[in-house]
């Protein structure tokens, strides 16, 4: 039997999001988790599955799963924890969706929790292991961004008022949600007059920094049809990585997200025309660009002008980030673009709801250009 | 006025010990594969293409072609705080590898320009003892 509707989530969870002084990684994950099984009907022993993603402050570092499942008395048939910066979310969903149709869980809790931002990670990392590249100053995920964006502008002619248009569609989506952080809208010249940081990106081409915790719960779809909430069952998904930096000559371009896109669209025997709303991994403006190139919603090359005249904003062909995203909502690294496409299935993103939305694309990206994964999301 | 901050060293390890071997006599110098002639960056314990463990440490042109540049106008370490802005580069080189440098620009000739396309060349910028980092500078036509 094919995997595609097989499991569905049915409890989404998040704390406030932003500046939270005094706050640890570990007790905002406790508190989505909290939210997340509330939404759902669920208590805790219900849950026999959890899966986490250590925040970048959290001290348990891998063994993040053991010290959350001990915190909030858990003890799973199925853990673990995954580290693939902004893919981990997806990734961790669909490992969830993947053990309950293995008949290795049945209902799982997939969580989340950071202080980055009093934290003060500054994600500087650098790539190339023993010949670090901070060797030569390419830190930070800025700058592997920016190597996108630049040969982007290059071969594609892309410019910097059209990654501005992805900026400007975020906010003005962020400024309908309350939970938000940042919600002052924002134009294309505040784009062009804020200060470059890894030229060709400027601040407002770069997501935030934020604190939080965000839990997701997932559940076979026979289950699902019980709970509390209308069930949003995965019918699709897909994942690429490439572990090649320097020796993938289009590392800068992902190409492997087209194949987790392929293969989330064949799996729910669904193509980019179906997609009525999506929550696409905007760690920067250009990588909103990429995906919407990669899903096949344009051509190649064509993303840029695809953005403009506010296409991708609520009202247009094809609302992108209808929460704010990373940009402008919280950088939640992707958990919320998956906590968002739930609402948008199930009807309860309010003022930001796209009318009569039945199928949600969601993806997520992380490390240096290295993790993607893609889900469809429908109704169940 | 104090000496603006220090470049970083490397962490030479048993596996990267002769390029940086290499570096100190002022040569860039790169793992090609015994077996099947594949010229592998970043420096690994086997072949990409093949998996032999066997390959010479060969001498690069040490000229490139740039890709991509980036100019950081921020420093994510503070080893680099004194040396904003800067430019950083994914080159090209001619034997197959691609690999990433910061542009050696005292003048600050290059800061405001596009280097894409433009030939660079290697120099080495001793930053320790006789450690020292490959880094590139634009050639002059």
């Amino acid at each position: 039997m094919s995997i595609s509707g097989r499991a569905a989530i049915v409890g989404v969870g998040a704390t406030e999001q932003g500046t939270l002084q005094g706050r640890t990684p570990l007790d905002l994950g406790i508190e989505a988790f909290k939210r997340a099984i509330a939404d759902a009907g669920l208590r805790k022993e219900d849950i026999d599955g959890l899966l986490t993603m250590p925040g970048t402050t959290s001290p348990e570092a891998s063994l993040h799963y053991l010290r959350f499942g001990e915190a909030v008395g858990i003890n799973p048939r199925y853990t673990g924890s995954m580290t693939m910066g902004g893919a981990t979310a997806g990734c961790l969903v669909q490992m969830a969706v993947m053990a309950i149709h293995a008949g290795l869980a049945s209902t799982v809790a997939c969580v989340f929790g950071d202080t980055a931002k009093t934290g003060g990670v500054t994600f500087n990392r650098a790539s190339g292991g023993e010949l670090s590249w901070g060797l030569w100053g390419m830190l930070g995920a800025a700058a592997n961004s920016g190597i996108a964006a630049d040969r982007h502008m290059h071969e594609y002619g892309t410019t910097s008022r059209q990654l501005a248009e992805v900026a400007v569609a975020c906010r003005k989506h962020a400024s309908m949600n309350e939970h938000a952080v940042m919600r002052t809208p924002i134009t294309i010249e505040d784009h062009q007059n804020s200060r470059m940081i890894v030229r060709p990106l400027r601040l407002l081409d770069c997501c935030l920094i934020s604190d939080g915790g965000v839990c997701i719960i997932v559940t076979g779809i026979d289950r699902a049809r019980d709970l509390k909430k209308k069930p949003v069952a995965i019918k699709g998904m897909g994942q690429a990585h490439t572990t090649m930096n320097m020796e993938h000559e289009r590392w800068w371009y992902v190409p492997h997200q087209k194949q987790a896109l392929s293969d989330a669209f064949r799996m729910a025997g669904l193509g980019p025309s179906d997609v009525d709303v999506a929550q696409l991994y905007d760690n920067f403006t250009i990588s909103v660009i990429l995906w919407l190139e990669h899903a096949g919603f344009c051509k190649e090359g064509e993303g840029g002008s695809f953005v403009e005249g506010g296409r991708i904003q609520l009202g247009g062909d094809l609302p992108v980030n209808t929460a704010g995203g990373n940009l402008s909502e919280s950088y939640m690294e992707g958990w919320l673009h998956i906590v968002e496409g739930v609402r948008q299935i199930r009807g309860e993103s309010s003022a930001r709801q796209v009318a009569d939305a039945e199928t949600c694309l969601v993806t997520g990206r992380g490390m240096s250009l290295n993790c993607s994964n893609a889900m469809i999301l429908q109704g169940g | 006025m104090n000496a603006p901050t220090k470049k970083p060293a490397p962490q030479i390890t048993a596996l990267t010990q002769p390029f940086w071997d290499a570096a100190s006599k002022g040569e860039l110098r790169m793992q090609k594969c015994q077996s099947c002639g594949h010229i592998r960056f970043p420096i690994g314990p086997v072949c990409t293409a093949c998996l032999s463990d066997k390959s010479d440490w060969v001498r690069m042109s040490g000229r490139g072609t740039v890709l991509s540049h980036l100019v950081f106008h921020r420093a994510y370490s503070p080893a680099w705080k004194d040396h904003v802005p800067y430019s950083v580069v994914m080159v090209q080189l001619p034997e197959g590898p691609r690999m990433f440098t910061d542009i050696v620009d005292l003048e600050r000739k290059y800061i405001d320009q596009d280097l894409v396309g433009r030939t660079v060349e290697v120099l080495f910028d001793t930053v320790e003892g006789d450690v020292a980092v490959p880094r590139f500078k634009v050639a002059e036509p």
